[in-house]
């Protein structure tokens, strides 16, 4: 149970790793791809977490904190940019965007 | 240090003035100051008794040098005395001449390199002298281009040098190659044959002996005094000197070929002048004969003996010419149509009286008077001569024998000449002609004939030698042989009295000289011909023309037409090599220019227009780098 | 009971994912993640990490996804329509994400982490807080300054938007 335990976790993050490349990749709308950073980001938390269950100090955890923190900037002001963006060329969709960013 | 600028100052001052004097009005003034300076500080160094030695490497293994002794100093001295008396008399004779600046600046150059080459001592440098020396005669004997004859004349003695010269160039060559020290006055060590007769021959060249005559004979066309210093006292004393410096080196067959050629041309020059009526031709003549006796004088080893009669021989030599320049003048203002002619001379001895009797003194010594400098420096030769006769055995008498029948001739012209121009009764009319001679003209033949006494070189009128040749550095010799002087005053008088009683004033054949125009007898054309010397060179010329015709026939027939099929041939065969490259060179190269190019077109659309294109295609190289590090 | 737990927390995370990989609707992919994210969180209080657990729910799932929300709300014209995307390089993504885990399933199999003593201490909370303030005060603070700035700028930007 241990040993399948501590692998478990790891499957876990790898499966929300690549699915968040997979969204990444695949969706078109600007909040779609952020969705998919929002799950990478968490695949890299889980991953912290794990590994300061071994760790007294506990810096893993800390450092998980610190991310979470981080990604709440970045998520915040992505879409203040994304509204903005919005009000000036009234598309959110990817491709309409590059064409507009392409004339 | 000093004595290095005295010696440039020498050497460049002649040239100098010359060439100064070219730019000015007054180059006559200008020549004349110049070398009289240049005289001055020759005496100086003259007198300074030291050998002076300068030196420069020059290449490698090449080392010339200025080297002044004793001989070289005196020559120079000569060499400026004879010009500055030259230059003053042709400031009066030239005067009227247009071209007048180029003369002096002509004549200023030849100096310098007459002096160049007394003072050099390294055959090398001396070669180039002595080109230059012969191409200052070249210009100065064409002086008067203008006149018809003249050019070729020049041209004519400037090519029969030049064959001369050649000659002695390959023989500096040679001994080169074979490693012989080029320097005058080093150790001596005989040289190998070939090359010493080469050298030889050079030196008959420029002092116009056999085969190489002719050449005198044609500079004649120059101007007279030019006559008088190059083709009497110097250039031509040129061989003379390189032979004395050689002939230490000399092996001794060499030695004797050279002595049977002095002796032969001195006696063909000698008969030549007998049947001529131009001046100045037989003055030529009687230069090649002297030449021939100083020539002789070297093959028989008494180089000494050579350059006393090198040195007495220009001071009468350089007389006689300037006073036929003077009788020339003279007749060129009262005789319109030949005024060298001797047919048309006669009692001029009332008319110029100066230049008759300077003519005398230097005659007598040309033919060889005792009391006289030329008796004391011919006798020496012919003393030589005995002595090498008696030296080496039966063929060599023959030499001596001739030498001294020579005298006779000598002396039969030499009374020719003067009984012809100055005595009798005068052959064209000269009783309404006045004519005063000028200071310039006669001073320097008054000096040049005061030098022809024997005073100057031996306090003894009949010896054979003189304190200037023992200052010279070669050993008195007392030498028994009393025989020659007395044979050699024999034969002068006789040939005297041979030419008194047929040349006398009053004399038949005197009275009908002028009708006199070709000789009768048969040797008389062959000698008015030069032995026909003349016709030799046209037909050898002739002859080495045609060999190079046909060289430039063969060239064009056979040799070109092998140049035009290699080349056609290296055309052709790079134009294939061209077709070749095209097909085989280029077309990989184009292939593979285009495989980059299609793999450039299809990787340029992989920089993607959109984002997440991008980042698949940088996700699949992190994967793919990944799966590297992970898998290898 | 951990089984139970684990099984049920994994099933919700993986509802949670694959609705957002196979939707194409923005907002049912926004509830989606709001889920994988309390999934996510069920997780951590599993590993011991409870701070981190709370922290999760607290911000990601109770402000970030009610960011993305109206995010999704501003930038579409809702009359009454569904929000869709459109999806594109569908073949290339699922192979490259299935390349990712695949690479990452081999690495962890071939990874022998040992056997782990789990050492997390009883009081974690002290700790972590004790922490914040002795050896990761710099971070801790700039993390504040960071969120000041995040939030000015935010602000303006949104500012910026609202006035024309």
């Amino acid at each position: 149970m241990n040993e399948w335990m501590s692998t478990y976790y790891l499957y876990l993050a790898a499966l929300l790793f690549s699915s968040g490349v997979f969204v990444v990749i695949t969706k078109k709308n600007l909040i779609f791809i952020l969705i998919g950073v929002e799950l990478m980001l968490n695949a890299g938390n889980v991953l912290l977490a794990f590994f300061s269950r071994f760790d007294s100090s506990l810096n893993g955890q800390i450092f998980a904190i610190f991310s979470v923190v981080l990604t709440v900037c970045e998520v915040s002001i992505a879409l203040a940019i994304l509204l903005n963006i919005y009000k000036k060329q009234r598309v959110s969709n990817l491709e309409e965007l590059q064409e507009v960013g392409n004339e | 240090m000093s004595e290095l600028i005295l010696i440039l100052i020498i050497l460049f001052l002649p040239l100098l003035s010359g060439l100064v004097g070219f730019i000015s009005k007054y180059s006559s003034i200008i020549s004349i100051v110049g070398v009289s300076f240049s005289f001055l500080f020759s005496l100086v160094l003259a007198f300074d008794r030291k050998v002076i030695r300068f030196e420069w490497l020059w290449v490698e293994g090449v080392v010339f040098s200025i080297h002044i002794d004793r001989i070289s100093s005196v020559l120079i001295v000569l060499v400026n005395l004879i010009s500055l008396l030259v230059l003053i008399y042709s400031s009066r004779y030239m005067e009227e001449d247009n071209g007048d600046k180029r003369y002096f600046a002509f004549l200023g150059f030849f100096i310098f390199s007459m002096l160049g080459l007394l003072m050099t001592n390294h055959l090398l440098l001396l070669f180039v002298f002595w080109e230059l020396v012969g191409l200052a005669s070249y210009l100065l004997i064409g002086f008067w281009y203008q006149k018809e004859s003249v050019p070729a004349s020049a041209r004519t003695s400037f090519m029969i040098n030049r064959i001369a010269d050649t000659s002695l160039l390959a023989g500096i060559i040679l001994l080169f190659r074979d490693g012989f020290d080029l320097t005058i006055g080093s150790e001596p060590i005989l040289w190998t044959i070939l090359p010493s007769i080469l050298i030889a021959v050079g030196a008959f060249g420029k002092s116009a002996q056999l085969p190489f005559s002719g050449w005198l004979l044609k500079a004649m066309a120059g101007p007279t005094p030019v006559s008088a210093l190059i083709h009497a006292a110097t250039m031509v004393a040129a061989g003379v000197y390189l032979l004395v410096r050689v002939s230490p080196f000399l092996p001794q067959e060499v030695l004797n070929f050279i002595a049977i050629i002095g002796c032969l041309t001195s006696c063909y020059a000698a008969i030549c002048a007998i049947v001529r009526h131009d001046i100045k031709k037989v003055l030529a003549f009687s230069t090649i004969s002297q030449l021939g006796y100083m020539v002789l004088g070297i093959g028989v080893g008494a180089a000494d003996a050579s350059l006393f009669h090198l040195i007495t021989h220009a001071f009468f030599k350089a007389g006689l010419f300037l006073g036929a320049a003077s009788v020339i003048n003279f007749m060129c203002n009262a005789h319109k149509n030949d005024s060298r002619d001797m047919r048309y001379m006669g009692g001029l001895t009332s008319k110029l009286p100066w230049t008759c009797r300077s003519f005398i003194l230097c005659s007598l010594a040309l033919a060889g008077l005792p009391l006289f400098s030329g008796f004391l420096s011919k006798d020496s030769i012919l003393l030589g001569a005995w002595l090498f006769a008696t030296k080496t055995g039966s063929w060599a008498y023959i030499i001596s024998d001739l030498a001294i029948f020579t005298t006779l001739l000598t002396a039969f012209y030499v009374a020719r000449m003067v009984l012809l121009v100055f005595f009798g009764t005068p052959r064209t009319n000269l009783t309404n002609y006045k004519y005063r001679e000028s200071k310039r003209l006669y001073f320097p033949l008054v000096i040049l004939g005061v030098f022809s006494l024997f005073i100057f070189f031996n306090l003894n009128p009949l010896g054979h030698s003189s304190y200037l040749i023992e200052y010279m550095g070669f050993p008195i010799q007392h030498l028994e042989g009393s025989i020659i002087p007395f044979l050699s005053i024999l034969m002068v008088i006789s040939g005297f009295v041979l030419a008194f009683s047929w040349f006398k004033p009053g004399a038949k054949y005197t009275t009908t000289y002028l009708k006199n125009s070709q000789p009768k007898s048969g040797l008389g054309i062959f000698a008015l011909e030069g032995f026909q010397l003349g016709e030799l060179y046209r037909r050898v010329g002739i002859a080495i023309y045609k060999l190079s015709l046909a060289a430039a026939y063969l060239d064009r027939q056979v040799i070109d037409p092998m140049l035009h099929f290699v080349s056609i041939g290296s055309v052709v065969g790079s134009k294939v090599l061209a077709l070749i490259e095209r097909f085989m060179v280029n077309g990989p190269v184009n292939l593979s220019a285009s495989i980059l190019a299609f793999l450039g077109k299809r990787f340029a659309g992989l920089s993607a227009r959109d984002g997440q294109t991008q980042i698949i295609w940088l996700l699949v190289m992190v994967i793919l780098i990944l799966g590297w590090f992970i898998f290898f | 009971m951990i089984g139970i737990i684990h099984i049920f927390i994994s099933v919700l995370i993986l509802l949670g994912v694959s609705i957002i990989v196979l939707s194409n609707n923005i907002v049912h992919a926004a509830y989606a993640l709001a889920l994988t994210l309390v999934g996510v969180a069920g997780m951590y209080v599993l590993m011991n990490a409870e701070l981190l657990a709370v922290v999760q729910i607290l911000i990601y799932a109770g402000g970030v996804v009610i960011l993305l929300a109206f995010g999704v709300m501003l930038t579409n014209r809702l009359r009454g329509e569904k929000v869709v995307t459109d999806s594109g390089n569908k073949w290339i993504g699922a192979i490259i994400s299935i390349v990712i885990f695949l690479g990452f399933a081999y690495l962890i199999q071939s990874t022998d982490f040992g056997a782990g003593e789990i050492r997390t201490p009883s009081d974690q909370i002290q700790q972590i807080g004790i922490a914040f303030l002795t050896k990761h005060l710099l971070a801790f603070e700039l993390i504040a300054f960071i969120l000041l700035v995040a939030l000015v700028g935010a602000a303006y930007l949104a500012k910026m938007s609202s006035d024309e």
